[in-house]
């Protein structure tokens, strides 16, 4: 008897040669235990060595190993070869962005746009040097002391705060394709994230990027975002409570008009 | 927002969210009632008679807030999703169709209100 | 080595790939549905003012036949609406609020509103007390 094997169809592209990408055919021995991450290492050393993918951990925290996986974003760690076996597996990188090399991505927009929600916190000096039209209380950092926060404060968050930024959900989100100028849902959620962090005071300066055009308004809730999160972050809840901020906001700006001016 | 980012997203927005509950709650039963009871003769046959519905509809101001409550919110629900569907279907819009689409359910808005106050 | 990447166009019809994208554009596609019929109710108003006459017109219409079928899709649509809507309402409330109350009773209220709602408007039309 011949041992089981498992069939591996990869969307490959190599930039020196191809024109444009194409499906390669694995055949692989089964192994009950394997994640695709093995399978694709299994590939790489036995295979072909060319074959160009990202990982790290392989235990879904560092979020570099998402691709496409019979159509549907998710992480290579976390899905097993049993989980299609008899069937052949279809392997293609995150849609939504451009293909560097077989399943490896182009990233540096998602950066971009994380770096634009200010993903960190903004205490009160910085929030206040910020707008010099404010009035401003000469503070020192250090004068601040610590920052305390409750278990109950955390809570409101925390949800939001387990991003591990792998991309699933810009993969998953049609909005991305059709606008790729779109924050899109993962910085959305964690602008969101520091916006509910009772230590943060940087909402006013997130709140452009976040109210803008491309940012939450750009959202039609087609919610296949959260479907896709591994970690249950819920980036399409984040979004619609901003616009429904937004719209609070909008309507407020009219009795008064210094708020909408921030 | 700075005052040349503003956008008036948020207030399509609002009035979707209003259409949108008016649609769920208020419009499946009067489909039910008007569509199919009716029709089918389920309904006693005075129920949607000239005298009452003009009684309730123009003449009773709940009944004009309900006519007003059942339609108007839901042409802004219904416009909007129309708006973001050619979007979707990746059907080139520009400022123009957008004022031809919000511009026509505002006109069809103030008709409606003026034939229920005035009608 | 040279730089080279290869960017996918969206394809026209992205919605057809995944059960999601479908069952999201049929999510968009009841206002189609709605728009029509609520276009329907804005001719029964005008009818309505114009006249007795004017007014039973309208309701002969209502029970042509291809309008019945249209109001039973469309209520369906309505329906489909009225389930996806409560179904995200609780999401898009304030993260405050969605501490205090699990977005299950939240649903659970919506629907019971729509329950007492609907049987209000069909009681009400049955009793003749509009």
């Amino acid at each position: 008897m011949s041992e089981k094997t498992i069939k591996l169809e990869i969307l490959r592209y190599n930039p020196e040669v191809d024109q444009e990408p194409n499906f390669g055919t694995f055949e692989i021995p089964y192994n009950e235990a394997w994640s695709l991450l093995d399978a694709l290492e299994y590939i790489k050393d036995e295979l072909d060595s060319s074959l160009t993918y990202r990982w790290s951990c392989r235990m879904a925290v560092c979020g570099s190993c998402g691709m496409v996986v019979n159509g549907r974003p998710q992480l290579g760690c976390e899905t097993f070869l049993r989980d299609s076996y008899p069937n052949t597996i279809r392997v293609e990188p995150l849609a939504n962005f451009p293909i560097e090399k077989d399943l490896v991505v182009d990233a540096s927009t998602f950066i971009e746009k994380l770096e634009a929600v200010k993903p960190y916190i903004i205490d009160a000096v910085d929030a206040m040097e910020a707008e010099p039209a404010r009035k401003i209380i000469p503070t020192t950092k250090t004068s601040l002391g610590t920052f305390k926060q409750t278990p109950k404060e955390m809570g409101l968050f925390k949800q939001f705060s387990m991003c591990i930024n792998c991309m699933l959900c810009y993969s998953a989100c049609p909005q991305m394709g059709l606008n790729p100028m779109f924050t899109g849902p993962a910085a959305l959620a964690i602008g969101h994230r520091y916006n509910l962090d009772s230590r943060d005071h940087g909402t006013d300066q997130r709140t452009e990027v976040i109210q803008d055009k491309n940012g939450v308004w750009s959202c039609t809730f087609v919610g296949y975002c959260s479907e896709v999160c591994p970690k249950n972050v819920d980036p399409a809840a984040a979004i619609n409570q901003n616009k429904a901020q937004g719209a609070q906001d909008w309507a407020l700006s009219f009795l008064m008009p210094r708020k909408g001016e921030k | 927002m700075k005052p040349e980012n503003r956008h008036i997203e948020p207030l399509l927005w609002s009035l979707f969210g209003a259409g949108g509950m008016t649609i769920a709650f208020l419009v499946p039963a009067v489909i039910l009632v008007v569509g199919i009871l009716m029709p089918m003769g389920l309904l006693p046959a005075e129920a949607l008679s000239y005298e009452r519905m003009s009684a309730f509809f123009l003449d009773s101001w709940i009944g004009k807030l309900s006519a007003i409550a059942l339609l108007v919110p839901g042409y802004w629900g219904c416009i909007h999703r129309v708006y973001h569907g050619m979007h979707d279907l990746q059907i080139h819009t520009n400022e123009k169709v957008k004022l031809g689409c919000y511009g026509s359910v505002l006109v069809l808005s103030i008709v409606t209100v003026m034939l229920v106050l005035f009608g | 080595m040279s730089r080279r990447p290869y960017i996918r166009p969206m394809p026209a019809n992205w919605f057809m790939e995944k059960p999601a994208y479908k069952f999201y554009m049929l999510r968009e596609a009841s206002c189609v549905f709605n728009l029509v019929y609520s276009l329907n109710l804005f001719a029964g108003l005008v009818q309505l003012v114009r006249g007795a006459d004017a007014w039973n017109g309208w309701l002969a219409v209502q029970s042509n036949a291809t309008m019945v079928v249209f109001a039973v899709i469309t209520l369906a649509m309505t329906l489909l609406h009225a389930v996806t809507f409560i179904n995200m309402a609780p999401r898009v409330s304030p993260q405050q609020l969605r501490k205090m109350i699990p977005d299950n009773i939240v649903r659970a209220v919506m629907f019971a509103g729509l329950a007492a709602v609907s049987a209000v408007i069909v009681g009400l039309a049955y009793m003749g007390a509009f």
